[in-house]
């Protein structure tokens, strides 16, 4: 067993563990869920490590039957892609364990066994190389996040819980039928019937025209609701807002990015041709998105909306990145999905140690704050800044390099995109005026600082904050070889294409 | 017929003595008492030992064949339906042994006719003419008819048998005048003939007028009706074994007449069955989200169910074979299991088959009720569990077979299911647990539910050597009917 797996096996034998303690003893629970994740971020950490930078191919591969009849392979690898959401998945885990050990007390059982089930799936989303392998981690994580926000959130949890479920099961159900279409297609052209990825794009498989695009559909609709890109995130702000702050963070801060990873895994290499057509649609969804969520998120009253809004307006801009199709825009896109997983992930655990304290979650009920915590208004200042993408935190070179390569490919899109920075200024500065600054309300002025245990989740986030923002050079090293050879496979793809006809255009089996 | 013949057909031979000795023994044991008050271990450990034996003859003695002049076919196609079959009595015997003392139903009756129940399914998986087909269904549904009715003291059972018995007679006239017609069409009634034959119109109206009998044990739309009354109104378990071994007959049936021997008209009655599928998907995920009685909530599931396997039988072809072979052994480890969750609780001593009746499961009986989270994820398809790898062969097979359109509405369906069942394990894992509600502790029970979990999770996960044995199975059996 290599590493690779080891990531997927931890967490359910941490589960299994978990599961054989008595519910009553909350400590051990507490203790077996903080271990396995500590380990798994150990392991993810080593890979991350030992990546070799200057290569495109996958690494830590792992390759072994699952079915032979059906061709489903059991294959797992890390390559510039995913090696580094992998380390940021292993990395969350841990803290937001430790941080619901502090606000999920009294049902700390099936907590621990859900949440590590649920980084199972989420590891094994970025690492699956076979598409059917794939599609079961993606699925797989959906449960226990149902679960999750269905049994520990708010009071309106159950309908929220559902809508998210059905929402993105919708979307992913149409993948599925789609990825045994292309595997299809792939035994069209290859003579063998494989779910493998890599032996799929080893010969293009010339889809092209129009049921290129219906294939191209179905993946995006499912990649697009978990991002989500505008209009289809309205499941968004019931989730955000009912589910437990860790799991709002887990929300945005993993699962979200699946959606992005998946554009860049599968509909990229997959579909050339169809990115490129449908590349002007969906920039212009990613700008209404930026700026639509922007602007609801300065009108939220509530904490956890507003950051749910102002998530999905950040999402906006790795969706533009993707589209722009060059280099420093998919550059900036990658290395912005890992920003935007630390810095809002760090900014729902602020509002959940706000929440906790206070038990209030709309920003009206505060208001200075700070003079009773004034490290933790600190850290949400640090946190703030890095969201809006002040130069020196990490989010200013992910956004810059976006808008960059954006504005190579679409420059009206770019500039339209700018006024999400602005926007983003405006929410960002009111959420930490309205909470932390002003005269201080009733009561907040004994809310207490952080605690020990509170500032050791916060400050390896704030640190990844800095380190990006000032020495980046290893995240975009491990992306870039990647990111150059699907670029120069997308782009060969659509020269063959314009060149000749296409081999089976619309498929023998296109429905 | 020789001993050879009797060889080939051994397991359902120990099934049938089996219970002609059950039946005596409870005669003998009981004398005129018709609802005994003491459990009777021995009809439970008989049965088990018949069905144990009868999966030993029939998996470990790997003898093929025809048999009987060809009426009777054992071959690995056989093989892997009577798997499902046995696996469905045996579950069916450990869940209920607690269940029937506890109602005081009569213990030697429900066995004897629950083991030939089984027979029917396994003699339709076996058939080699319509006459087999015949006898074999005959045997499945009156043995159904009077379990559902076995609770002589309830007149909901006595209700649900009736109506089953009638609407079921009437399925019955059908599918032997269907026999009629192919019969005055092709001369023959054995399935190889039958599918060398021309089409005409006749054969067809005889074929379509089959498809009725058959598509009313298997529950599918538009011969489901009576399904959702008798599910409701049955006792518990066996409205558990009925709703699966019902279905592995019927579809067995249903793979030997149209992928099987009526290979060369796939083009006739593929876009036939596969509108049945759609429409049997629909409706039965529709009704089955506004149902707050478990039994009818799974009745209807069922019928949705029917559809998902109706996918495989119009796609045809070996992989529609295997993939529906896959999903009815799946099917019952999963439906069974859920059932079996259900028959661990009693309200009032009564059934405890309303949605509410299982909150809080998860305080009192976690593993229970971890089980059932199991159980109904799978039926919902989602992966890590076998009902996923099932879903994902027959929506392979319908796209294989060009029939993009039921493999559309089956994942957007099981959307739909997705829903209720979720809802149900919502139920189970949170709230207080009701205080008439109580949870029984049973061995069997539970050794029925380990076994049922172990099978949705090895098919889920290691999916490959079964799958290889199905492949095996419809590749064998489409051969020999060519």
């Amino acid at each position: 067993m290599g590493p690779l797996t080891w990531l997927i096996a931890l967490p359910l034998l941490g589960a299994a563990a978990a599961a054989a303690v008595g519910r009553d003893r909350e400590r051990a629970l507490r203790m077996v869920g903080l271990v396995t994740s500590v380990l798994v971020f150990a392991i993810a950490a080593l890979v991350w490590g030992r990546f070799a930078p200057g290569a495109a191919s996958l690494q830590f591969e792992e390759h072994a039957p699952w079915v032979p009849g059906v061709g489903l392979v059991y294959h797992l690898g890390v390559d510039g892609l995913s090696v580094s959401l992998v380390a940021l998945t292993a990395l969350l885990f841990p803290l937001a364990l430790g941080a619901a050990a502090q606000q999920l007390a009294g049902r700390a059982k099936g907590f621990v066994i859900t949440a590590l089930l649920l980084e199972t799936g989420m590891l094994g989303t970025f690492m699956a190389q076979d598409l059917v392998l794939f599609y079961v981690f993606w699925e797989g994580m959906l449960i226990p996040m149902y679960f999750l926000i269905a049994l520990w959130g708010g009071p309106g949890r159950a309908p929220a819980a559902m809508k998210f479920l059905l929402y993105t099961m919708a979307g992913s159900a149409l993948m599925l039928v789609a990825l045994v279409a292309v595997a299809f297609a792939g035994e069209r052209i290859a003579g063998r019937f494989t779910f493998d990825l890599p032996a799929l794009l080893a010969r293009p498989l010339g889809l092209g025209g129009p049921y290129e695009s219906v294939l191209f559909l179905a993946f995006t609709a499912a990649f697009a609701i978990k991002m989500p890109v505008w209009p289809l995130h309205t499941w968004l702000p019931d989730a955000y807002a009912e589910a437990p702050p860790v799991v709002t963070m887990l929300l945005a801060s993993v699962m979200a990015k699946a959606g992005a990873y998946g554009l860049l895994r599968f509909c990229l290499p997959l579909f050339p041709e169809a990115m490129r057509a449908f590349g002007p649609l969906l920039s212009v969804l990613a700008v209404i998105g930026i700026l639509y969520g922007g602007a609801i998120a300065w009108a939220q009253g509530d904490m956890r909306r507003l950051l749910a809004y102002g998530s999905m307006s950040h999402m906006g801009f790795i969706l533009l990145g993707i589209f722009a199709l060059n280099l420093p825009a998919l550059q900036g896109s990658l290395i912005q999905m890992i920003n935007h997983g630390i810095s809002t992930g760090a900014l729902f655990l602020i509002a959940g140690m706000l929440i906790a304290r206070t038990g209030r979650a709309d920003t009206d009920g505060y208001g200075g704050a700070g003079a009773g915590a004034p490290t933790l208004a600190a850290a949400a200042m640090i946190v703030a800044l890095s969201s809006l993408a002040l130069p020196g935190t990490n989010g200013f070179i992910g956004e810059f390099l976006i808008l960059l390569g954006t504005f190579q490919a679409r420059p009206a899109a770019a500039v339209l995109a700018a006024f999400g920075v602005v926007a983003a200024a405006a929410y960002l500065l009111a959420f930490i005026g309205r909470i932390f600054h002003g005269p201080v309300r009733d009561g907040l002025a004994s809310m207490g600082d952080l605690r020990r245990e509170e500032l050791a989740i916060l400050v390896p986030l704030i640190a990844v904050i800095f380190w990006v923002g000032l020495y980046p050079r290893p995240l975009l090293a491990r992306s870039e070889a990647t990111v150059r050879a699907l670029l120069a496979n997308a782009a060969a793809a659509q020269t063959a294409a314009r060149q000749g006809p296409h081999v089976a255009a619309g498929g023998g089996t296109s429905p | 017929m020789s001993t050879a013949d009797l060889v080939l057909v051994g397991p359902e031979l120990v099934l049938t003595i089996a219970a002609v000795v059950v039946l005596l023994q409870d005669a003998w044991a009981t004398g005129g008492v018709l609802e005994p008050q003491t459990p009777r271990p021995a009809a439970v450990w008989g049965s088990l030992a018949a069905v144990g034996l009868a999966l030993v003859w029939d998996v470990g003695g790997r003898r093929w064949g025809p048999a009987f002049g060809g009426m009777y076919v054992r071959d690995q196609f056989t093989m892997i339906a009577d798997l499902a079959a046995l696996a469905a009595a045996g579950l069916g015997i450990l869940l209920s042994s607690a269940y029937l003392p506890r109602v005081r139903l009569p213990a030697g009756e429900y066995h004897a006719l629950l083991l030939l129940a089984t027979v029917g399914a396994m003699v339709m998986a076996a058939s080699g003419s319509l006459i087999t087909l015949f006898l074999g269904l005959e045997i499945l549904s009156f043995s159904l008819y009077v379990l559902a009715a076995i609770a002589r003291r309830s007149r909901r059972s006595l209700e649900a048998g009736l109506k089953y018995l009638l609407l079921g007679a009437f399925a019955t006239a059908f599918f032997a005048y269907g026999i009629a017609l192919i019969f005055g069409a092709t001369g023959s009634i054995d399935l190889r003939e039958i599918g060398a034959a021309r089409p005409s119109r006749l054969l067809g109206a005889g074929i379509a007028l089959l498809t009725v009998g058959l598509a009313f044990e298997g529950a599918l739309v538009p011969f489901h009706a009576w399904a959702p009354d008798v599910y409701e109104g049955a006792p518990l378990p066996v409205t558990a074994f009925m709703s699966v071994v019902a279905k592995v007959g019927a579809f067995a049936g249903l793979l030997r007449v149209f992928p099987l021997a009526l290979a060369h008209l796939a083009g006739v009655w593929g876009p036939m069955l596969a509108a049945i599928a759609v429409v049997t998907m629909i409706l039965g995920n529709l009704a089955a989200l506004f149902q707050t009685n478990l039994k009818r909530l799974l009745a209807y599931s069922g019928i949705a169910h029917a559809g998902y396997l109706m996918i495989g039988v119009a796609a045809g072809g070996p992989a529609g074979t295997w993939s529906v072979l896959f999903y009815l052994l799946v099917y019952v480890a999963m439906n069974l299991g859920a059932f079996g969750v259900l028959l661990l609780l009693a309200r009032q001593g009564m059934e405890a088959d309303r949605v509410e009746d299982l909150a809080g499961l998860s305080g009192r009986a976690p593993w229970a009720a971890a089980a059932l989270v199991l159980f109904l994820v799978s039926l919902a398809g989602l992966p890590l569990t076998a009902g996923f790898i099932a879903k994902l062969y027959l929506f392979r097979a319908a796209l294989g077979a060009h029939q993009p359109v039921p493999a559309l509405v089956g994942v957007l369906t099981s959307v739909v299911s997705v829903y209720y069942y979720l809802r149900v394990a919502s139920a189970a894992l949170s709230g207080g647990a009701p205080q008439a509600v109580a949870v029984l502790r049973n061995r069997l029970v539970g050794a029925a539910l380990v076994l049922a979990t172990a099978g949705v999770l090895w098919l889920g996960l290691f999916p490959a050597g079964f799958t290889a044995a199905v492949q095996q199975a419809a590749r064998q059996a489409a051969a020999a009917v060519r």
